[in-house]
């Protein structure tokens, strides 16, 4: 342990005692001295050891402006322009972005994709159009006075030639003020003409309650 | 055999009067003696002051108690002879204990050293003090001549961590060596 501050000359009196008897014994630490004998007194006299070593010291207490310069000098080092790391990576993301969308089309779609039909604002026997971006599930709001709250009713909605689209029978997503919220899937829209019907059963008969017609237009 | 009993016994031997056994001890101690002196004392007069201290172990080496330890009274005689030259340069006290601020002001004895043995250190030097800071700030002080004390209070680290931290930066360097030839 006492090796290096021997050769540097930071013992004190008894440490060098110390050592120094045990050099007298010891052939390894005899060698290691010998060898190192050379480098030990550039260490000590060398005014250009003594330079490095203190502009190491003088750049580690500045440690932001040596990272800045690290930093620099990993962005722009000494290669040809186009292979600087400041240039290439910044065009390397530029190609990357269309490919990325081209393979992922809804990785940076962070819209919401639920669309809103609402039926609820349509006078009795009106026809409204609505304007819908398919391939997008949507909600489909009615409003069914007759409805109540807790009651189980047959939602159904048709196509111009009466094909059923959607048939959903225990439906009891309706709230106090009638108003029901139905999800309209996004591979059953398509463009066209519809009609929602609100039925519910009575008595072993299917009472239609309400009916909208609406069309969807892309 | 170990070492000091091989020494034991051409010791022994020496002092039944057996020349070349004599010169085996001389170039044991001759040895020794040059690398503590140069330690101790800058330029050629380490090796004259070696020199003079094993010629004074031989002298009387045959009159010593053989129950004595050996290399403790052969440094013993060295020392004497280092404090001896000190006092005789008219050195301070200081430098008489410590043997290490060569007031006289000798040549750096870097500049003895082979330049591309220099520049190798100097490599060397440049990557370990950027890699481990921690030997670099101690050598710094150390060149600055800052006493251990001073040093391990600046470095807030023990006396034995800062022995550790020159060991340390002095296996890096030689690794380093080693490592470009």
């Amino acid at each position: 342990m006492l090796l290096h501050g021997y050769e540097l000359k930071v013992l004190n009196d008894a440490e060098t005692r110390l050592f120094e008897e045990h050099l007298m014994t010891c052939t390894f630490c005899l060698e290691q001295i010998r060898s190192f004998q050379d480098e030990a007194s550039v260490l000590l006299n060398d005014s250009d050891a003594q330079e490095i070593i203190a502009q190491a010291v003088e750049k580690e207490s500045r440690p932001n402006r040596g990272k800045t310069k690290s930093i620099w000098s990993f962005l722009w080092p000494n290669a040809p322009v186009i292979f600087r790391p400041a240039l290439l990576y910044p065009i390397i993301i530029l190609l990357l972005i269309p490919a990325v969308l081209w393979f992922i089309p809804d990785a940076f779609d962070t819209e919401s994709r639920v669309q809103t039909i609402h039926l609820s604002g349509m006078r009795s026997q009106a026809e409204e159009t609505f304007s819908c971006e398919l391939g997008f599930d949507g909600i489909i709001v009615f409003v069914c006075t007759e409805a109540r709250s807790g009651e189980q009713y047959d939602i159904t909605v048709y196509d111009k030639i009466d094909n059923v689209v959607i048939n959903v029978t225990g439906f009891n997503c309706i709230d106090l003020l009638g108003t029901g919220y139905l999800l309209y899937p996004s591979d059953k829209m398509s463009a066209g003409d519809y009609k929602l019907q609100i039925a519910q059963m009575r008595d072993g008969k299917r009472i239609v309650l309400k009916e909208y017609k609406f069309s969807i237009i892309q | 055999m170990s070492l000091n009993t091989a020494l034991q016994e051409i010791l022994f031997t020496a002092r039944s009067g057996d020349k070349s056994a004599e010169e085996q001890i001389f170039s044991y101690l001759a040895v020794r003696f040059n690398v503590i002196a140069k330690q101790r004392i800058n330029g050629e007069d380490a090796r004259d002051v070696a020199q003079d201290a094993c010629l004074v172990v031989i002298e009387k080496y045959k009159t010593e108690d053989p129950k004595n330890n050996f290399e403790s009274w052969a440094y013993k005689i060295l020392r004497n002879k280092i404090g001896n030259y000190y006092q005789h340069r008219d050195i301070t006290r200081r430098s008489i204990t410590y043997g290490y601020n060569d007031i006289a002001g000798a040549s750096p004895a870097s500049q003895t050293v082979d330049p591309v043995k220099r520049r190798a250190l100097l490599d060397c030097l440049k990557k370990i003090s950027r890699s481990y800071i921690r030997y670099a700030r101690a050598m710094n002080l150390v060149q600055l001549g800052y006493t251990t004390e001073e040093i391990c209070e600046r470095l807030k680290v023990k006396r034995s961590n800062f022995y550790m931290i020159l060991n340390r930066g002095r296996k890096l360097l030689n690794q380093c060596l080693e490592k470009d030839g």
